[in-house]
């Protein structure tokens, strides 16, 4: 019933968002219209082209990222071993009861472990005591490097892991969710980025459970261009990279340092702005691969993306001032920030008139008619192929084996709606922030949700 | 027993006194009962006390081990 309701309500506010982004702007449109033709042909043309410049932004990506970057160590590598290591594993019980144990299992028993050895700590929050409970105490007392910390009182995720900070005796932190399985290699592959100065690694994650439903098929593509395609290529072009809440390796005293505001709906973004604008280094390498679990309904892929959507939102206003006036960070990289923070908004904002833009069009000339020029057909054809190509790219990067090829083509079909609709989903979540509602629903998580 | 399983018990055996010490305190803090309160607020402080005893031994495994 509660799920009911809220989905109820995240209808009634997408309304609100048409009512404001559409048809309200219709009508001013019409009047510009009506006004000067010529002055909304201008407006056209204006929005035409920034989708051009978006279409343009994920070529490069998709280019840039064919470029193959082997390690190649630097001279200030310091050539440390890797340390004692603490994996710190995130989980909210009972919801990730079902994936928390295989995650678990997987650090004590597959990752080749450093001479120093590793500590896991389970850093977790629970309404109640859960049957699982009795099973972790088992399965710490087998494996004594198993710290189970209940952060009691704990809200979020970010109150969690400041919780089990202070526990954390590894010189290197590993942050995980609790749906991830990292692969055996991980650290010894982290470790060379920071051991030559780097202070975060920002590994991949891919997607499990792709074949669960036609959203998590979406996602698991999604999440190859995310991380295979966009998050490298911008690696490699603007030596700049982002921590995204998983599958991360930081130094232990910047972590410690940086901790996570749990006022912050997306606390990585949050935590990777500080971590840079004081000075520290990030690094993405697309060998760490890590597997999680995508939302598998409409309902659960909304709620999470609609939080990241409106934690991005949080962060530039927190931070673009700070990114534009920082000493640490070169034009390459405020570059960089500058289109993750301030130009996402405004591209998803200013994207939207282009259907009021053209209604108006529509209301002026009294029929359905499309102005079709040579540029108008350039930009639909420049822009409609720029998914196809990003999931092509994402299909010669992606990690292998495959699940299904044909997923590749069905992201392609989809990608201009569900580009729109996440667009519109950032027009929600900017309401959201600006009126002041900041629901935290945990992402549920099991192998069959 | 090695140092390594050692240092690791204690620091499973602080993780738990950590969140005793906390349901504890925070017990004393909601509870109603004065007496109950003042109880709760004991037995926190008790825990408390082991918290910061597995610090010190900790403490004192790493200045004594070379491995660390």
């Amino acid at each position: 019933m509660q799920a009911r309701r809220r989905n109820l309500m995240e209808l009634i506010k997408v309304a609100e968002i048409l009512l404001v982004f559409i048809v309200l702007p219709t009508a001013v449109f019409y009047l510009v219209a009506r006004h000067s033709p010529f002055a909304l042909a201008v407006c056209y043309h204006v929005i035409i082209s920034l989708f051009i410049f978006q279409a343009s932004l994920s070529y490069l990506q998709s280019f840039g990222a064919l470029a193959r970057r082997r390690f190649k160590e630097l001279p200030t590598a310091k050539h440390q071993p890797v340390p004692k290591t603490t994996f710190i594993i995130s989980a909210y019980l009972p919801n990730e009861v079902e994936v928390v144990e295989e995650t678990l299992l997987n650090v004590l028993q597959k990752v080749e472990r450093p001479a120093s050895g590793i500590e896991v700590i389970l850093a977790y929050n629970t309404p109640e005591m859960v049957e699982i409970e009795t099973r972790l105490k088992e399965l710490a007392y087998k494996w004594p490097e198993l710290i189970l910390a209940n952060a009691h009182g704990s809200k979020s995720k970010s109150e969690n892991l400041n919780y089990v900070l202070e526990l954390a005796s590894g010189g290197m932190i590993v942050l995980l969710d609790a749906d991830h399985i990292v692969r055996p290699d991980c650290l010894f592959r982290a470790w060379r980025w920071l051991d030559e100065g780097y202070d975060v690694v920002q590994g991949r994650c891919r997607i499990r459970n792709g074949h669960e439903s036609a959203i998590s098929a979406l996602v698991e593509v999604e999440f190859e261009i995310i991380y295979g395609i966009s998050h490298y290529a911008k690696s490699l072009m603007f030596d700049a990279a982002l921590f995204g809440g998983a599958n991360g390796y930081w130094k232990a005293p910047v972590l410690k340092a940086v901790k996570f505001h749990p006022e912050m709906l997306t606390e990585d973004i949050d935590a990777t702005l500080r971590t840079v604008l004081s000075g520290h280094r990030i690094v993405h390498d697309r060998s760490i691969v890590s597997e999680e679990l995508a939302p598998s309904t409409l309902s659960r892929w909304w709620h999470q993306r609609k939080r990241w959507a409106q934690g991005w939102f949080q962060c530039s206003i927190k931070h673009q001032w700070g990114v534009l006036a920082s000493k640490f960070l070169k034009f390459r990289q405020k570059f960089y920030w500058t289109l993750l923070l301030f130009w996402r908004i405004f591209y998803d904002v200013a994207s939207q008139f282009l259907f009021p833009i053209v209604f108006a069009y529509w209301l002026h000339k009294g029929a359905v008619e499309f102005p079709m020029t040579p540029f108008i057909w350039f930009a639909i054809f420049y822009t409609m192929l720029s998914g196809p190509v990003e999931a092509l790219a994402a299909y010669k990067d992606a990690v292998r084996p495959i699940p299904s090829l044909l997923r590749y083509p069905y992201y392609a079909v989809v990608a201009f709606p569900y580009t729109l609709a996440k667009n519109l989903l950032q027009l929600v979540s900017v309401r959201d922030e600006l009126f002041g509602e900041r629901e935290w629903i945990i992402s549920a998580r099991s192998t069959k949700q | 027993m090695g140092s390594e399983t050692l240092e690791a018990r204690l620091r499973q055996l602080l993780a738990a006194d950590m969140n005793a010490r906390d349901v504890y305190e925070d017990l004393a803090r909601n509870v109603p009962d004065k007496k109950l309160a003042a109880l709760f607020d004991a037995i926190a402080k008790d825990e408390a006390r082991h918290v910061a005893t597995w610090k010190g031994l900790l403490s004192l495994l790493e200045k004594m081990s070379p491995s660390f």
